[in-house]
């Protein structure tokens, strides 16, 4: 076999023929590529067009739909029942300095003088996907006006600082609590209908300030 | 200092490769056959690296023309969809929203949401004579009086589809509001009138006589959207 392999590529013409026919491949397969690309190119161009045209007319389309459902809904639901649609899959939730407050959470210790409480409003992925945002805004109760009835704090002379953020999948709203002593104790009173969304037991909840705080089981 | 062919020359001289099947095995010195066998080493090198080379150009040149081909047929496929969409936006745009409006519905509410939605759009009332009937108690009617049900839909901008949800049977297409009533004790036969959102149906293919005693035995359902507290009603014929 070898030796056979060794005649043939010692066969001048035979290997010249064979050789030339590879190069005469490769470099019709290279300009072949090179043209092909050059040709990719152009056609690239054109399927981002087509693409962004199609994103376009989608999003025109999209647009159109939203505003048909948004009439619809008006026009067949009142504000209550809107409301209730708005409400449907959105998620509310309490943390006091970081941790999230637990049904059954009536107390909480604090070992700094400063307490971070945040009540977070979260669309559900359906409305989001689906609602028109003035309906989805429609349902939000977190607002920064209604700061203080949302959830009403008494902590003596300690300064209160609300902060609203705004996402596009939620709101937050951001109450900070600072300048307090030890042995403060500050009472978050939270708006009942807010509390039931929470799912709070009780709507009250006291934080209690101590620096020198150890747990006792 | 031996010279670049001297030491070239001594190599292959006392290289122990020497190739049995040439039949030179006892030929130490036969530099030509070596140097054959070294010229077909470089030829099947460079026919390898050629042939390899042949392969992958030949690869790229496909994967080139297939992209080239995806790209123009995706290109294709996106200016016909774009084509449709402003077709729709032009002229088909309502059919387009109600459809969107239905999926839509259908994503966010589940049958009952809807049911509850809609169940005001509907409302009921037992007539006589064109005066609705408030209570349950003892009916007396005389032979001359019309008996009859009314369904009346409020106008809505809704998909019929789930308007329909709202009223008694539920959008069940095979359940009917006739089959919600019925009087016990005379033969009698349903005559149904649609008309825009109100439907009427009248009892008839019965004869009330003085003296007639017979009761119009409703569904809870029925009875519930009536506002009556009993899903039977006394009916007496007087003169």
């Amino acid at each position: 076999m070898i030796k056979k392999i060794q005649e043939w590529l010692n066969h001048n013409r035979l290997f010249y023929t064979f050789i030339s026919i590879l190069a005469f491949l490769l470099v019709a397969f290279t300009i072949s590529s090179f043209a092909m690309n050059s040709r990719k190119e152009a056609t690239t161009i054109k399927y981002n067009a087509a693409l962004q045209q199609y994103n376009d007319m989608n999003a025109k389309m999209k647009a159109e739909n939203i505003k048909a459902f948004e009439k619809t809904l008006r026009a067949s639901f009142s504000d209550s029942q809107l409301i209730k649609i708005a409400q449907h899959d959105t998620n509310y939730s309490l943390s006091i300095n970081g941790d999230p407050i637990g049904k059954n959470t009536s107390t909480v210790y604090a070992e700094r003088p400063t307490i971070a409480v945040l009540i977070s409003e979260n669309y559900g992925r359906t409305e989001l996907d689906n609602l028109p945002r003035s309906i989805i805004e429609m349902g939000s109760v977190i607002e920064l006006k209604s700061s203080s009835s949302l959830v009403k704090i008494t902590s003596g002379n300690a300064t209160i600082k609300t902060k609203l953020y705004n996402f596009y999948y939620g709101k937050t709203l951001s109450y900070v609590i600072s300048g307090l002593k030890a042995g403060d104790i500050v009472t978050l009173e939270i708006l009942p209908s807010v509390a039931k969304k929470i799912g709070l037991d009780d709507n009250i909840i006291e934080v209690f300030y101590n620096k020198d705080f150890t747990e006792v089981s | 200092m031996r010279s670049k062919n001297e030491g070239k020359k001594a190599f292959l001289e006392n290289s122990s490769f020497v190739p049995e099947s040439a039949g030179y095995a006892n030929t130490k010195y036969d530099i030509k056959s070596r140097k054959a066998l070294f010229k077909s080493i470089r030829r099947f090198i460079l026919s390898v690296v050629l042939v390899l080379a042949v392969i992958f150009a030949g690869s790229v040149l496909f994967v080139t023309i297939k992209t080239n081909y995806y790209l123009a047929r995706q290109t294709d496929e996106y200016n016909t969809r774009s084509g449709e969409i402003q077709t729709d936006l032009k002229s088909n745009l309502e059919a387009v929203n109600n459809r969107y409006i239905s999926d839509t519905i259908k994503t966010i509410f589940t049958q009952d949401d809807i049911y509850a939605f809609t169940y005001n759009l509907w409302s009921y009332g037992l007539y006589v004579n064109d005066m609705k009937i408030t209570s349950t108690n003892t009916l007396t009617i005389n032979p001359a009086d019309k008996i009859y049900i009314k369904e009346i839909c409020k106008p809505s901008i809704l998909p019929d589809e789930f308007v329909k949800l709202g009223n008694l049977t539920r959008g069940d297409a095979n359940d009917s509001l006739i089959n919600h009533f019925s009087l016990k004790g005379k033969p009698y036969i349903i005559k149904t009138n649609k008309k825009g959102l109100v439907n009427t149906y009248t009892i008839s293919g019965t004869v009330f006589e003085i003296g007639d005693k017979f009761n119009i035995v409703l569904s809870d359902q029925l009875a519930r959207r009536l506002d009556f507290t009993r899903d039977v009603i006394k009916v007496i014929v007087k003169g």
